[in-house]
C-alpha cells in the first residue's frame, strides 16, 4: 500500500503543471447500414476461405432443427459448453452464447463471470455461436455495458491466426479455426437449448 | 547490443545483407492494409483527435484516475502492486512466484516485461518461461529480443527459423516438403511457415497446460470499472491468463483510460494502425481478479510525465505504424536502436525512459520526414518530439564545431570580395574532404557537388544583360 501512495503522490506531483484537458465526451458514428447485413458480409469473411457460416432462424425450435442437422455427430464428439469442459485439452467443438454482436467489425461478444467460463470458445476447433438478433449493434461505441453478474468480456472478431513468420497467415494459431454463427428471431433459451441439443431421446424438434 | 553507439548498430544492421528488403516487404504489407481499412473508415481522422484528447485528458489527472482504478480494480478481486522501477518489479514478480510455488510460467507478449528484463531474472530463480507468442517464441529460442513493437520476428526469414526449430524444438520437415540447397524455393515458402506454425502450437499447447502461472501485460487498464484490456490474435493470451492459477498483468501507468465508454475508440485505431485489421481475433476485458495480480510500473514515466513538451509521448498505444513507416527503421530494423522499444516513439521514449547517456544519439535517427506524425493513431506529433531532443542536445553541448562553421560562414558571406576569394578555394575542398581524416566520415559516402561554371553573382549579373539585351530588341 505504502508504495502505491508512493506511486499517486508521484503522479500529483508530475501532472501539477499540466495544461487542463476536458474529456471530449462520447463519440458519435453515423448509422449508415443494415447492421444484419453487414455481420453476416463481415463473420463469413472473417473464416479462413470463407469457412465461417452464418444463418438466421425463426425461433428456438427452428435452431435445435438446424443444428441437430449441421451437427450430425453432436453426440459422439466432444463438447465444451461454457466452461464445461471434462479435462484440460483441446476439443473439437464449443457452443456457446453471444450476449451481443458488432456488425463492422463482425464481432462476438461474451459477457462472463470468470474469463474461464468462456473456455467453449477457446480450447476447441470449431465455435458454435448463438444468438437473438436483437443484440446486434452497428459499431463498438454502440455496445451496451456488460451484463448483470458478468465482470469479463470477451470480444471475439475472427478466428485464431498468426503471420509472424514473414507475414504468412497460418490460421489457426492456438484458438478456433471455424466460427458458426446462428441468429434467432426473437428471444434465445440458451438452457433449454442446451439440454434438448444434447439429450438422446428427443429426436424432434418439437 | 547496448554500450555501442546508434552508428554502430546501424553499420552492423545495415551490413546484413537482405534485412532491408525483408523489412520493406514486411513494413509495407502493413501499412497497405491499414491504408484500405481506413477507407471505408470515415471517421478515422475524427477518431485520431479523439483518442488524443482522451489520452492527454488522462494524463493531466492521472493520479485521480489511476487513484480510482486500483480501487475498483482491488474491489474487482485483484492484487494492486505498485513497482517504481524495474527491479522493484522483478522483485514482485518473483515474490509471486515463490508464494504460490511456480517453476513453470506461460506469458503473453509484453513488452513492459522487457523493459524490466522479467525472463532472466525469474530463470535465474530456476523458473521455466515460455513465451507463447509465435514471434516471441522465436526471439526467445534465438536469445535475441523482439525487432518491432507488435511484430518481434519481422526481421528473420523462414530458413533461419527452420535452422532454429530443427535444432530447439526438434524440428523435422515433412517429406513433402523436402527441398534442395540452402535456400527454400518461393513457392514452399508459405506451406513451411505454415507447417513452423504448427509444430510451434503443438509444442505450446504443452506448456500452456502445465503453466502454474500466466504471465501478461496490459493494453489499457480502465479507471472506472478496474479491468485490464487485452488485444491479441493468436489465442495464446487467453490461455495463459485462463489456464494457469495465477495470472500477472504488468503495465505502465500510461496504459490508463478513463471509462469503459472510451475503449472503443482505442479498439478502432489500435488493430488498424498495427496490422491493418478492423479488430483483432480477441479482445479480453478481464474484471474477474480472482488469482490475479497487477503491478503498476513507473520506470522513468513520471519524471517524463513532469515534462510538459514532451508528456503527451506517453499516449503512446504501442501499434508499431511509426516504425512501419519510418525510412529509417525500415533500414536498420529495430535492433538497430539498442532498446526495448524501437522506431520513431522508440528513439523519443527511450532517452527519456533509459537516460541520455545510453540513448542521446536516438533522435538523430529519424530524417524529420513526418510520415511517424501524419500515421500515429493518437496523433502525437512524434518528428517534432526528435527535433527537440536534438535542440536540447545542441543546447546542452554549448559551442560546437557546427556553430562554429555557421559562425565562419556568416561572416563571409557579408563580405562579397572575401567570399569570392573563398569560393575560388572550392576545388581544394573537395580534393581535401577525402583526405582530411575528420571529413572522411562524412565524404566516404557523400560527394560534393560540382563546381559551377559560374558563381551566382555572376550568373544573375548575366542575366541581367541577356534580358536588358532582349527588351531594347523590341
Amino acid at each position: 500500500m505504502r508504495r502505491i501512495d508512493e506511486l499517486l503522490q508521484r503522479l500529483r506531483d508530475a501532472s501539477a503543471a499540466l495544461p487542463a484537458i476536458e474529456h471530449p465526451g462520447p463519440f458519435d458514428v453515423p448509422d449508415e447500414r443494415d447492421p444484419l447485413a453487414l455481420l453476416e458480409e463481415r463473420v463469413c469473411a472473417l473464416g479462413p476461405d470463407g469457412e465461417s457460416s452464418f444463418a438466421i432462424v425463426e425461433d428456438n425450435d427452428a435452431l435445435l432443427t438446424r443444428l441437430r442437422a449441421d451437427y450430425p455427430e453432436r453426440l459422439r464428439a466432444e463438447w465444451v459448453v461454457g466452461d464445461e469442459a471434462a479435462a484440460p485439452m483441446f476439443y473439437r467443438f464449443g457452443l456457446t452464447e453471444a450476449h451481443h454482436l458488432v456488425a463492422r467489425s463482425g464481432t462476438i461478444v461474451l459477457d462472463v463471470a470468470r474469463a474461464l467460463e468462456s473456455l467453449s470458445s477457446l480450447v476447441v476447433e470449431e465455435h458454435v455461436v448463438v444468438a437473438s438478433v436483437d443484440r446486434v449493434v452497428m459499431t463498438l461505441d454502440q455496445l451496451p455495458p456488460l451484463a448483470r453478474g458478468a465482470k469479463t468480456r470477451i470480444l471475439i472478431s475472427g478466428p485464431s491466426r498468426t503471420a509472424d513468420i514473414e507475414k504468412t497467415l497460418v490460421i489457426p494459431a492456438h484458438g478456433p479455426c471455424r466460427t458458426a454463427l446462428y441468429l434467432v428471431r426473437g428471444t434465445l433459451d440458451f438452457g433449454a437449448l442446451v439440454s434438448r441439443f444434447f439429450s438422446s431421446s428427443d429426436r424432434g424438434a418439437g | 547490443m547496448k554500450g555501442k553507439t546508434l552508428e554502430h548498430r546501424a553499420r552492423r544492421q545495415l551490413s546484413q545483407s537482405g534485412l532491408a528488403d525483408t523489412l520493406y516487404r514486411a513494413t509495407q504489407r502493413a501499412v497497405d492494409k491499414r491504408n484500405a481499412t481506413i477507407e471505408d473508415h470515415a471517421e478515422w481522422e475524427r477518431r485520431r483527435d479523439h483518442a488524443r484528447q482522451i489520452k492527454l485528458h488522462t494524463l493531466c489527472r492521472i493520479d485521480e484516475l489511476l487513484a480510482q482504478f486500483i480501487e475498483r480494480a482491488q474491489a474487482n478481486g485483484f492484487v494492486v502492486h505498485a513497482a517504481l522501477d524495474a527491479e522493484e518489479a522483478r522483485r514482485i514478480a518473483l515474490r509471486i512466484c515463490r508464494d504460490h510455488g511456480v517453476t513453470r510460467v506461460i506469458k503473453g507478449k509484453s513488452m513492459v516485461s522487457e523493459e524490466i528484463a522479467l525472463n532472466p531474472a525469474l530463470e535465474a530463480a530456476g523458473i521455466e518461461v515460455t513465451e507463447s507468442d509465435l514471434g516471441e517464441l522465436i526471439v526467445q529460442l534465438l536469445g535475441q529480443a523482439p525487432a518491432h513493437i507488435t511484430a518481434p520476428a519481422i526481421h528473420l526469414a523462414v530458413e533461419e527459423i527452420l535452422t532454429l526449430f530443427r535444432e530447439r524444438l526438434a524440428y523435422e520437415l515433412p517429406s513433402e516438403l523436402r527441398f534442395e540447397g540452402a535456400a527454400i524455393p518461393p513457392r514452399q515458402r508459405s506451406a513451411i511457415a505454415r507447417d513452423l506454425t504448427l509444430a510451434a502450437r503443438r509444442f505450446l499447447q504443452r506448456r500452456f497446460l502445465r503453466a502454474q502461472l500466466g504471465f501478461s501485460g496490459a493494453n489499457f487498464l480502465i479507471a472506472d470499472s478496474g479491468r485490464l484490456v487485452l488485444l491479441e490474435n493468436e489465442a495464446n493470451i487467453r490461455l495463459s491468463t485462463t489456464l494457469p492459477r495465477v495470472h500477472v498483468a504488468i503495465a505502465g501507468f500510461d496504459k490508463l483510460i478513463p471509462s469503459h465508454d472510451d475503449l472503443a475508440t482505442f479498439l478502432h485505431l489500435l488493430p488498424t494502425s498495427s496490422t491493418g485489421q478492423r479488430l483483432t481475433s480477441y479482445v479480453s476485458e478481464i474484471g474477474d481478479g480472482d488469482g490475479r495480480h497487477i503491478i503498476l510500473l513507473d520506470n522513468g514515466r513520471s519524471q517524463l510525465l513532469a515534462d510538459a513538451e514532451h508528456y503527451d509521448l506517453l499516449s503512446c498505444i504501442r501499434c508499431g505504424a511509426c516504425s512501419n513507416v519510418c525510412p529509417i527503421f525500415r533500414n536498420i530494423g529495430g535492433h538497430g536502436y539498442g532498446g526495448v522499444y524501437s522506431g520513431p516513439i522508440g528513439a523519443a521514449l527511450l532517452p527519456h525512459l533509459g537516460g541520455i547517456d545510453a540513448y542521446g544519439d536516438l533522435p538523430f535517427a529519424s530524417s524529420l520526414c513526418g510520415a511517424c506524425s501524419s500515421i500515429c493513431p493518437v496523433g502525437i506529433p512524434i518528428h517534432e518530439r526528435l527535433l527537440e531532443w536534438r535542440e536540447r542536445a545542441q543546447r546542452a553541448r554549448g559551442t560546437s564545431g557546427e556553430k562554429l562553421i555557421a559562425r565562419a560562414f556568416a561572416w563571409l558571406i557579408e563580405r562579397p570580395a572575401w567570399f569570392a576569394a573563398a569560393a575560388t578555394t572550392y576545388p581544394l575542398a573537395q580534393s581535401f574532404s577525402r583526405l582530411l581524416p575528420v571529413l572522411r566520415r562524412w565524404s566516404s559516402e557523400r560527394d560534393l557537388p560540382e563546381m559551377p561554371r559560374q558563381t551566382f553573382l555572376e550568373w544573375i549579373a548575366d542575366e541581367g544583360r541577356e534580358t536588358q539585351r532582349r527588351e531594347e530588341e523590341r
